[in-house]
């Protein structure tokens, strides 16, 4: 007996011949199976008074959308309920949520006070089991903050069924793009996780590339044009005030990275035909050289834990990734696999590296354990490149280019099952995904 | 499932009725493997739910062998699952 859906509803059917204890229990082991997506359901949030009715209903529009999102989750839709809940108090009527399959419930009242404030209470409900999952919540915040207080719902009811990290309610920095492909104009914004509240950051004057947010979400480190060479800046996302890095003048900067305290900055910088890696520490804006290859050494992106960089070097004569202490020492290759390995990111929960790959003329982005095993491809076309990571590290997004002359970039993302793979829906080009934290 | 409830095995235990259908209240988590506690309650929720929508209507098991289903130990190993 090895067959049973693990998510889903199928046949359970039980052998004789599965191991016995005399007088125990059959003893049975699943290891066969599919795990689908959950099915849930969110009627409408309750209006609390007059002034929340279309609050209510963007709201639970934007739970449903985020948790379908996920690919994790599967909306009931409301045309097939049959309860119709007319009051956030009023029990839940469990068969009748059981009768339409579903397994998860939100429910949610929303208040709007006359200071601008808005309230949403809620709820998880297990249909199968016929409990409330934990206890009710309630947030509380601004009129003009439904989508992040909706994403904030998301989160919670993702979190508690899932058992992942939160992710729905962050930003991300990205360079949008405009203009015809050999004359792009590149600048720097940043939007809510699902393409939303878009806003630019920097102007269209100056050619800019591979932002990368801090781990507080407060700063940007970017490489820009502006002197007529690359170079590296620091931007603050509140006040879009910036400043240039005091790297050496006398060589290219780029690719810089944050630690994960953001008091150091990784980089790279070439000189005479020749890249290596540099950290800077920013209080004192010293920088110490980390590789001393004659080769191409860059990309660099620091482990969770501050104490190790991956980045992507040609020095075995193919690109390749590699994994060295920031305390110094002999780095160490980790890919080996058939076609060039380049943009290593590691993973905020630290057991992964993503990177992209080039391999029979098509890019895709894979991750691998930090020891190089256990390589997967999760995406593959014409151009596939720079993967982010979202902040639960379930989720990855990266830059996909359109081949021909007409060819123009845009942001997908992907589960690191390899599911869910989804464009996202932007109105003008977008590359160089940089994703952000939770918000607080 | 979260990545960690995925490499978490659990060991469930169950009653079942004369028509094959799990026992109100009788479900529980014996143990786990390789997980921490929370991804093996995520990954023990997971089962129950596997559990009760696959047994709502009664599993199809030999009424004369009651006797030896009516308890029964199920260790989900989620290694080699697929998802959809």
């Amino acid at each position: 007996m090895k067959r049973l859906i693990y998510f889903g509803v199928l046949a359970f059917g039980l052998w004789t011949g599965a191991g016995m204890a005399q007088n125990g229990p059959l003893r049975i082991e699943i290891t066969d199976g599919v795990i689908e997506p959950l099915t849930f359901a969110v009627p409408m949030f309750e209006a609390e008074n007059i002034e929340a009715v279309t609050i209510a209903t963007e709201m639970s529009r934007i739970v449903a959308t985020d948790l379908s999102s996920s690919g994790l989750f599967r909306e009931v839709p409301p045309s097939r309920f049959i309860a119709q809940r007319s009051s956030f108090a009023e029990p839940v009527r469990y068969p009748d949520w059981r009768a339409i399959n579903t397994q998860a419930l939100v429910t949610a009242a929303v208040k709007t006070t006359s200071f601008g404030r808005l309230t949403v209470k809620f709820r998880i409900f297990d249909i199968y089991s016929g409990v409330q999952l934990g206890s009710g919540m309630q947030l509380s915040g601004s009129t003009k903050a439904v989508r992040r207080m909706a994403h904030k719902v998301a989160d919670q009811v993702y979190a508690r069924i899932t058992g992942e990290g939160p992710y729905f309610d962050s930003k991300i920095v990205f360079v949008s793009e405009s203009g015809p492909k050999d004359q792009r104009l590149k600048r720097l914004a940043i939007m809510d996780y699902d393409g939303e509240n878009l806003q630019f950051l920097t102007g269209n004057e100056n050619t800019v590339l591979a932002p990368r947010v801090s781990s507080d979400g407060k700063q940007v480190l970017y490489t820009s044009w502006e002197t007529g060479f690359p170079q590296i800046y620091q931007l603050n996302v509140r006040s879009a005030a910036r400043k240039r890095l005091p790297t050496p003048d006398n060589g290219m900067a780029f690719s810089p990275r944050f630690s994960p305290d953001a008091k150091r900055v990784v980089y790279s910088f070439e000189q005479g035909g020749n890249t290596d890696i540099y950290m800077m520490e920013l209080s004192s804006a010293r920088s110490a050289r980390m590789t001393s290859s004659p080769s191409i050494d860059t990309a660099p992106s620091f482990s969770p834990d501050g104490r190790s960089i991956v980045f992507e070097s040609d020095r075995s004569g193919t690109q390749q990734l590699y994994v060295m202490s920031v305390a110094g020492g002999t780095p160490k290759r980790i890919s080996f696999g058939n076609g060039r390995y380049g943009t290593p990111v590691w993973s905020p929960r630290g057991d992964l590296i993503a990177f992209t790959k080039q391999s029979n003329g098509r890019f895709g982005i894979g991750v691998m354990r930090t020891d190089g095993s256990e390589e997967r491809l999760l995406s593959a076309s014409f151009l596939d490149e720079g993967p982010s990571w979202s902040p639960n590290g379930r989720v990855i997004m990266f830059t996909r280019e359109t081949q021909g002359p007409k060819g123009a970039p845009s942001l997908y993302s992907v589960d690191i099952s390899g599911r869910n793979l989804r464009a996202l829906n932007l109105r003008s080009p977008a590359s160089d995904p940089s994703w952000g934290p939770v918000l607080p | 499932m979260s990545s960690a409830a995925l490499s978490t095995i659990v060991v469930v235990e169950m009653e079942l009725t004369r028509d094959g259908k799990p026992v109100a209240n009788s479900i529980k988590m014996l143990g786990f493997e390789g997980g921490d506690e929370i991804s093996a309650e995520r990954a023990f929720e997971t089962a129950l739910r596997a559990i009760q929508g696959c047994g709502a209507q009664g599993f199809e098991l030999p009424k004369d062998q009651f006797a030896t289903w009516r308890r029964v130990e199920l260790t989900f190993n989620p290694e080699k699952m697929r998802v959809r």
